[in-house]
C-alpha cells in the first residue's frame, strides 16, 4: 500500500510519454500497477490523467503536437477509465443524487467525467450525459433525474453562450436547482457573467468542488 | 474612381479564369475531370490521376466509378438531386475514395468537379469521436448497473438464507409431530387422517429439501463455495453412499449396479459436497427412471482427471432443454416417473460444487433412450506426475 499519495515523477514521464504515443498497453499497465499498489482514484485522476492532458493541450498550444495526437491522448484517456470503474462504483450509496453534464458544442469531457466519478467516490448516485448535451434533452434530464444539483463543465470559453442558454433553460424547468459550473473556461477570468444567475456557484479546482459535495472533506496536503 | 478600382475588367476575367483553370488542374485536391459524349476523359486534373494512380486521358470515365447504380448514368448524375451525392472512384491499388461530386453538361461536354474528400474524413473523424465517447458514456452507465445488480443479487441471498433458515425450525416441528401422529400406537388415525398427514410429513420433508438447496444456492452465490478439502478415496466413499441410495431405489424397483475402477487415486475434496453431487445425480436419476430400468454409476481415470457418471435409462432430455439443466429454478419437459417433486436446484447446485472442485459436469441424453450425467474431477498435480 502506498503511504503517500503521490506519483512519482519518473512514472508520470513514463506515462505522458505513451500516451503521446498512443500507447495504450503501457498506459494501462502504469494505471493497473497503481491501482493494484492501492492508489487513491481521485489522485490517479488529477495526478496521472489531468496533470497528462494539461501537459498534452500545452504541447498542443504551442504546436508541437497535431490536433489528432491530442484526440488520441483523450481516446487513450477515456479508454483508461473503464479499469477505474469497478473500484469508482463499489463505494456504499448515500442516498444523494447529482447530474452533471457538458454544456452544448463542449467537447472536452474528461473533466466533467472526473468529476462525475468524484461524485460517485463521495457516495452519491451522478448522472453523467456526456459531451456536447442538448438543451432539451438536458432539461428532461432534471426533471427526470431530480438532482440535488447540476453541474457544468466548459473548457472552451467561446461555448459560454451556450453555458448561459442552459442556464437560462433549466432555472425555467427548476428555479432553486444548485448548478455548479467548473473548467478550464474560466481560468483566465470572465466570471462576472455567472453574477446575474442565483444559485449558480463556479468551483475553480476539484478540492473547492469536493468541499461543496462533503463539507467534511479536508483538502489534502500539498 | 472607387468603381473602376473595384471591378475587373474583361480581360483580366479571361487571365483569372485561365489561372484557375491551372491552379485546379496543378494544385488543386478537388478533382476535376472533363469527359466527351462517349465518357472518355479529354482532361483531368493532378488529383484525379495522383488518386487512380496513371495517366487518364482517352480512357472511359466508366473504369473508374463503382456501385454507382445503373452504372454510369450522367443523366442521372446531372439531375439536381445527384448533386453533392458521393461517388466512390476505384484506385485499383487501395481502397476506393469517396467524393461528393457535382456534375454539368456543356455542350457535348460533362464536367465532373469532386470535392475533396478532407471534409467527408473530418465529418467522420467527428463522427467516430462522438460514437467513442457515446459508447464510453454506455459502458459507465453498465458498469454502474452491473455494481448496482451484484448489490441486489447479495441483497437477495443475504435475504434468501435469513428467510430460509427461519423457516427450517417451525418446518421440523410440523414433520415431528406429523411423524409421532403416525407411528403412535395409542391413538391409531382414521384412513383419511392417515393420508392427510402423510401429505403433511412428505410436503415438510420437500419443504425442508427445497429450503436447504435454497441455502446451498445463496451460501455459494453470495460468497462463494466454502469447501473443507481432505485427501478423499473414492472408491469406497461412492461404494457407502450407494448402500443408502440402493433404499430409495428399491422402493421404485429400480436397480443401480456399479462400475467403479480399483486403484482410484486419492482425490482432494470436500467428502460431504462429493456426497451431494452424487445424491443429487442419483435422485435425479431416480427420479426419471421406470421401475425394472438400470441406473449404472461409473468411476474410472480418464486423462489427466477421474470420471464419475451416472446413467439412467429415463425418457431422456430434448437436446434444446440440455442447457437448461444447470439453471436455478429452470425446468425441462420431462417429468418424474414417480410423482416425485422437483426444488429445479440440485443440478445447479451440483454444477457450482463441482466447478468449486476445478471439475465440471457434462449431460448427454438421447430421447427415449436415457441420460448420463459425467463429472470430470481434474488430478491433484502430484498424482499426474
Amino acid at each position: 500500500m502506498h503511504n503517500t499519495n503521490a506519483i512519482p515523477a519518473r512514472l508520470r514521464e513514463q506515462y505522458l510519454r505513451s500516451l503521446l504515443l498512443g500507447d495504450k498497453r503501457d498506459c494501462a499497465a502504469i494505471v493497473q500497477r497503481l491501482l493494484d499498489d492501492g492508489m487513491p482514484v481521485r489522485t490517479l485522476y488529477v495526478d496521472l490523467f489531468q496533470d497528462a492532458l494539461y501537459s498534452v493541450g500545452a504541447l498542443w498550444e504551442r504546436n508541437q503536437i497535431s490536433v489528432a495526437t491530442e484526440h488520441l491522448a483523450t481516446s487513450v484517456t477515456l479508454s483508461l477509465f473503464q479499469l477505474v470503474y469497478p473500484r469508482v462504483f463499489s463505494i456504499p450509496r448515500i442516498g444523494r443524487t447529482a447530474l452533471v453534464a457538458c454544456a452544448t458544442d463542449e467537447h472536452h469531457h474528461i473533466g466533467a467525467r472526473m468529476v462525475s466519478d468524484v461524485c460517485e467516490l463521495h457516495g452519491w448516485d451522478c448522472h453523467f450525459t456526456g459531451s456536447n448535451t442538448p438543451v432539451d434533452d438536458l432539461c428532461r434530464m432534471v426533471v427526470e433525474k431530480r438532482p440535488e444539483f447540476l453541474g457544468i463543465s466548459l473548457t472552451l470559453f467561446a461555448n459560454v453562450g451556450n453555458l448561459l442558454q442552459l442556464i437560462r433553460s433549466v432555472r425555467h424547468e427548476m428555479p432553486s436547482l444548485p448548478i455548479v459550473v467548473g473548467g478550464q473556461a474560466f481560468r483566465d477570468g470572465g466570471l462576472d457573467i455567472l453574477e446575474d444567475f442565483s444559485a449558480v456557484t463556479y468551483y475553480g479546482s476539484l478540492d473547492e468542488f469536493e468541499a461543496f459535495l462533503d463539507p467534511t472533506y479536508r483538502y489534502p496536503a500539498a | 474612381m472607387n468603381s473602376k478600382r473595384s471591378s475587373i475588367r474583361h480581360t483580366d476575367i479571361r487571365q483569372l479564369e485561365s489561372a484557375l483553370w491551372q491552379m485546379l488542374r496543378e494544385e488543386s485536391a478537388a478533382v476535376l475531370v472533363v469527359l466527351d459524349a462517349d465518357d472518355r476523359i479529354l482532361q483531368a486534373n493532378a488529383a484525379f490521376e495522383a488518386i487512380v494512380g496513371r495517366r487518364v486521358q482517352g480512357v472511359s470515365m466508366h473504369e473508374f466509378v463503382i456501385d454507382f447504380h445503373d452504372a454510369l448514368s450522367f443523366e442521372k448524375l446531372c439531375a439536381p438531386e445527384a448533386q453533392g451525392q458521393l461517388l466512390h472512384i476505384s484506385t485499383g491499388r487501395e481502397l476506393p475514395v469517396s467524393f461528393r461530386f457535382y456534375v454539368r453538361r456543356v455542350g457535348e461536354h460533362t464536367l465532373l468537379f469532386g470535392e475533396s474528400p478532407d471534409a467527408d474524413m473530418r465529418r467522420l473523424r467527428a463522427e467516430l469521436l462522438t460514437m467513442n465517447n457515446e459508447l464510453h458514456d454506455l459502458s459507465r452507465q453498465l458498469q454502474k448497473r452491473n455494481r448496482e445488480l451484484e448489490e441486489l443479487v447479495a441483497l437477495k441471498n443475504r435475504f434468501l438464507g435469513m428467510a430460509a433458515h427461519d423457516l427450517r425450525n417451525p418446518l421440523g416441528v410440523i414433520i415431528s409431530f406429523s411423524e409421532l401422529l403416525l407411528t403412535a400406537e395409542d391413538t391409531p388415525l382414521t384412513d383419511a387422517q392417515r393420508e392427510s398427514v402423510e401429505i403433511m410429513f412428505s410436503s415438510g420433508h420437500f419443504m425442508v429439501k427445497l429450503i436447504d438447496d435454497l441455502l446451498d444456492i445463496s451460501a455459494v452465490e453470495e460468497g462463494g463455495l466454502s469447501l473443507r478439502r481432505e485427501p478423499v478415496h473414492i472408491a469406497p466413499l461412492i461404494r457407502s453412499n450407494l448402500l443408502r441410495n440402493r433404499l430409495l431405489a428399491d422402493r421404485k424397483k429400480i436397480i443401480v449396479e456399479e462400475c467403479i475402477t480399483d486403484n482410484l487415486p486419492v482425490l482432494h475434496l470436500d467428502r460431504g459436497k462429493f456426497e451431494q453431487i452424487l445424491n443429487n445425480l442419483l435422485s435425479n436419476a431416480l427420479k426419471f427412471s421406470t421401475s425394472g430400468s438400470t441406473i449404472t454409476v461409473t468411476c474410472a481415470m480418464g486423462d489427466g482427471e477421474v470420471l464419475l457418471s451416472v446413467r439412467d435409462e429415463g425418457p431422456g432430455i430434448p437436446a434444446d432443454e440440455i442447457d437448461l439443466l444447470f439453471r436455478p429454478f429452470a425446468r425441462t419437459s420431462v417429468r418424474s416417473t414417480g410423482g416425485e417433486r422437483s426444488t429445479g436446484l440440485g443440478l445447479s447446485i451440483v454444477k457450482r460444487i463441482v466447478e468449486g472442485h476445478g471439475g465440471r459436469i457434462r449431460a448427454d441424453s438421447v430421447v427415449g433412450e436415457g441420460s448420463t450425467f459425467t463429472v470430470h474431477f481434474p488430478l491433484p498435480e502430484k498424482s499426474q506426475t
